[in-house]
C-alpha cells in the first residue's frame, strides 16, 4: 500500500461505495425511529390528555381542540386549564431534562450522569426552600412564582459557582464532577437545616415540591418552558458534532479541532437553562434525565445529530407516561409524577438493557 | 511542505519541571523521528506540548510559522495527536467515528474539496485498507484493528505532523510490525511523524531520526545506529547491553545487567 495514500482519491472503488451506501441506510432508519419516537409522544400527549378522573371522553376532547365552543365551561377548564397545559409541561420537562442529561453525561464523560449530578436540582430545591419557609413574596408576582423564581436563581447561582471553582483547578471534567458533589451535599445540609428550623406546615410543602408535580402547569409556566426549550434545543443540536468528537476521547475531539473547554462551558450553561426552567415550575423529577438518553442511545446510537433529538423526545414519551400512570393507578390521588416516573421508567429501562444483552 | 523544530522547550507539571530545554533540529515532511527514552523521562510532555495541550516556554515552529501560542483547536488540520490510550467507540462504528471527526476537521479547510464528507471518509478508510472492520463498532475491534480505528480518524484532515504517543504498546510483535509500514507509507505522502517507542529494535527499524529522552532533556539525537550505543544504554537507561547491528541492519540488544553506574548507586 506504498505511496498511494500521497494522492486524494476522487473516485471511490467498491468497498468505499459499500460503506457509504451502508452508511446513508443507517441514516435513513435513524430519521424512521426519530419520526416514530415523535409520533409516540404526539400519541401520549393525547392519550395524557384524554385520562383524568372527570370522564371527557377521546370524541369529546377532539372536538374541544379543534372547536373549544363545543364543550360546556367546566369542560374547557378542565381541558384547557388544567389537562392541555399539564400534558404540554410533562413533554417539555421530559424534553429538557433528557437533552440536559445527555448533554451532561457526553461533557462529564459519565454514564452515570444527569443534568442534577452537579447540584442544579438541589439548588432549585434549597432556593425554592427557602421561598417558601421565609413566605416572602416579589411584589406583584405573587407566592408561586416566587417560589420558582428563586428555585430558578439559586440553581443559575450553583453553576456559576460552579464554574468559578473549576476555573480555580483546569477545568476537567473529573474536579467539575467532584466540586459538583460538594455542593450537592452542601445544599441538601441547607435544606435540612432549613426545615429542622421551619413549621411543620413549610416543611410539609418543602418536601412536596421536591417530589415534582405537573398540577403545578398553568398557561404562563408551560410559555416560559416551550421559549426555553426553543431556544437552547436546537443549541444543542448544533453542537452535536462536537459532543460525538468529545464522546471519542477530550484529547482526540482537541486535536480535531474541538475547543473542549468552550464546549463544556456553553453545555453547562445549555444544561442548567434547561433544567432550571423545568425544575423551578415542576420540582425535582430525577431518573429522566439519566435514563432518558440511555434509552434513545439503544434505541438510535451515539451519533449526537441522532441522539439529543432522540433523548428529547424519549424524556418527553417518559414523563408523559408516567403522568398516564399515575393517573390511572391512583385515580384522585393526583400522585406526584416524579414517583411514578421512577416507578414506571425503571422497569423499562431494565427491560432495555436485558434485550440489548441478549442481542449482542 | 514545512519542517517541524524545537527551540528550548520548557514546562512543567503541577509545579515540577517535566521539560527542561528540549531542542529537536528539522523534522523534514516524510521523516518519522521516534522518541524513546526511560519512563518519567517526559516523552508524552513532548508530544502534548507540540500538540499545544499544555503551556510551554520555548519557539515550536512549523516551517517559518511559530506555533507555541496557538491552541491544541487552532493546529487542527496542522497537528493531529494519537493518545496512547486505545479509542473507545461506546457505541459508534469505524466508519462514524472517522466521519465526526471529519465533521470538526472539515471546517479547518484542510480536508479534500469537492467530495461529499462521506465520500472523504471513506476514501480514508479505503486507503488504509480498512474497508472490512468500517462498519463494526469500535469496541469489537481487537486492540490492532482499534488502533487502526484511531490512525484513520488521527488522519482526517490530512495533517502535516502526526504524533503517536506508544502506539504500539498494546500490540503483539506483528500488529507493531503492521502498524509501524502503515505508519511509514503515512509518512512517504509527505507527513512529519514524531512517535513514541519503547521498542528500541523497533524504533531503530521503523525511524530515520531516534531522540533520546533523558530527565527533561535530550541525551542524544540522529540516525538510530549512530544513537544507540552501549553508552547511550548504560547512561540514560541504566543497563549494561551489548548493542549489534545484524548484516541486515537489525538492532539486536544484549542486556547484560544493570550499569556500572547504576551498581554503585545499589551497592551504596
Amino acid at each position: 500500500m506504498n505511496g498511494h495514500l500521497a494522492q486524494p482519491a476522487r473516485m471511490l472503488g467498491e468497498n468505499g461505495e459499500r460503506i457509504v451506501a451502508s452508511h446513508r441506510r443507517l441514516s435513513v432508519r435513524r430519521t424512521v425511529l426519530l419520526i416514530c419516537l415523535l409520533t409516540a409522544a404526539v400519541v401520549l400527549l393525547f392519550a395524557d390528555i384524554i385520562t383524568g378522573p372527570s370522564g371527557l371522553s377521546a370524541t369529546d376532547v377532539l372536538t374541544g381542540l379543534i372547536d373549544p365552543a363545543s364543550l360546556d365551561r367546566i369542560e374547557a377548564v378542565i381541558l384547557y386549564d388544567v389537562r392541555l397545559p399539564a400534558a404540554l409541561m410533562a413533554l417539555l420537562v421530559g424534553a429538557a431534562l433528557a437533552t440536559a442529561g445527555v448533554e451532561m453525561q457526553t461533557v462529564l464523560d459519565n454514564p452515570l450522569a444527569s443534568p442534577f449530578t452537579l447540584g442544579v436540582s438541589s439548588a432549585a430545591a434549597l432556593g425554592a426552600a427557602v421561598a417558601i419557609v421565609t413566605g416572602a413574596s416579589i411584589p406583584f408576582l405573587g407566592a408561586g412564582w416566587f417560589v420558582s423564581a428563586n428555585a430558578f436563581v439559586f440553581s443559575i447561582g450553583s453553576v456559576a459557582l460552579l464554574q468559578i471553582l473549576t476555573r480555580l483547578r483546569d477545568g476537567g471534567s473529573e474536579h467539575l464532577i467532584l466540586f459538583g458533589i460538594a455542593l450537592v451535599f452542601s445544599f441538601n445540609a441547607a435544606i435540612s437545616l432549613l426545615q429542622f428550623y421551619a413549621s411543620a406546615q413549610s416543611v410539609q410543602q418543602v418536601v412536596f415540591w421536591m417530589m415534582g408535580n405537573l398540577q403545578r402547569a398553568d398557561w404562563t409556566n408551560v410559555a416560559v418552558l416551550a421559549v426555553v426549550t426553543a431556544v437552547v434545543l436546537p443549541m444543542s443540536w448544533m453542537a452535536s458534532s462536537q459532543l460525538t468528537a468529545l464522546h471519542l476521547g477530550e484529547e482526540r475531539a482537541m486535536s480535531f479541532g474541538v475547543d473542549v473547554k468552550r464546549l463544556r462551558l456553553m453545555s453547562l450553561i445549555r444544561v442548567s437553562l434547561l433544567t432550571a426552567t423545568a425544575v423551578a415550575f415542576v420540582g425535582t423529577i430525577g431518573f429522566i434525565g439519566l435514563v432518558g438518553p440511555h434509552i434513545a442511545r439503544m434505541i438510535i446510537g451515539e451519533d449526537h445529530r441522532f441522539l439529543i433529538p432522540a433523548s428529547a423526545l424519549s424524556g418527553g414519551i417518559l414523563l408523559l407516561a408516567a403522568s398516564i400512570a399515575a393517573k390511572l393507578l391512583v385515580p384522585d390521588a393526583n400522585l406526584p409524577v416524579g414517583i411514578v416516573a421512577a416507578l414506571v421508567g425503571v422497569p423499562v429501562f431494565v427491560a432495555l438493557i436485558l434485550r440489548q444483552g441478549t442481542r449482542r | 511542505m514545512s519542517a517541524l523544530s524545537l527551540q528550548d522547550i520548557h514546562a512543567s507539571y503541577a509545579g515540577k519541571s517535566v521539560l527542561d530545554g528540549v531542542s529537536l533540529s528539522e523534522i523534514a515532511p516524510g521523516q518519522i523521528l521516534a522518541l524513546t527514552g526511560p519512563n518519567a523521562a517526559g516523552k508524552s510532555t513532548v508530544l502534548k506540548a507540540i500538540a499545544g495541550f499544555l503551556p510551554v516556554r520555548g519557539k515550536i515552529m512549523l516551517g517559518t510559522e511559530d506555533i507555541t501560542g496557538l491552541k491544541p483547536f487552532q493546529r487542527a488540520g496542522k497537528i493531529s495527536y494519537m493518545p496512547q490510550a486505545l479509542p473507545r467507540g461506546v457505541g459508534l462504528n469505524v466508519f462514524e467515528s472517522v466521519l465526526s471527526a471529519l465533521r470538526i476537521a472539515s471546517k479547518y479547510g484542510t480536508a479534500v474539496s469537492g467530495l461529499s464528507l462521506e465520500r472523504q471518509a471513506a476514501a480514508l478508510i479505503e486507503k488504509l485498507e480498512l474497508g472490512e472492520i468500517a462498519l463494526s463498532h469500535i469496541d469489537t475491534l481487537s486492540g490492532g484493528q482499534k488502533q487502526m480505528a484511531a490512525l484513520a480518524q488521527a488522519l482526517v484532515g490530512n495533517p502535516s505532523v502526526l504524533l503517536l504517543d506508544e502506539p504500539t504498546s498494546a500490540l503483539d510483535l506483528r500488529h507493531q510490525d503492521e502498524f509501524m509500514r502503515v505508519i511509514r507509507s503515512v509518512a512517504s505522502s509527505g507527513t512529519i511523524v514524531v512517535v513514541i517507542l519503547h521498542e528500541l529494535a523497533l524504533a531503530a527499524r521503523m525511524s530515520d531520526r531516534i531522540a533520546v529522552l533523558s530527565k527533561g532533556r535530550i541525551d542524544a539525537e540522529g540516525p538510530p545506529a549512530e544513537v544507540l550505543s552501549r553508552e547511550v544504554l548504560a547512561r540514560v537507561w541504566g543497563i549494561d547491553a551489548e548493542v549489534t547491528f545484524n548484516e541486515r541492519g537489525s538492532l539486536m540488544i544484549d542486556v547484560l545487567g544493570p550499569s556500572r553506574d547504576m551498581l554503585r548507586k545499589e551497592i551504596r
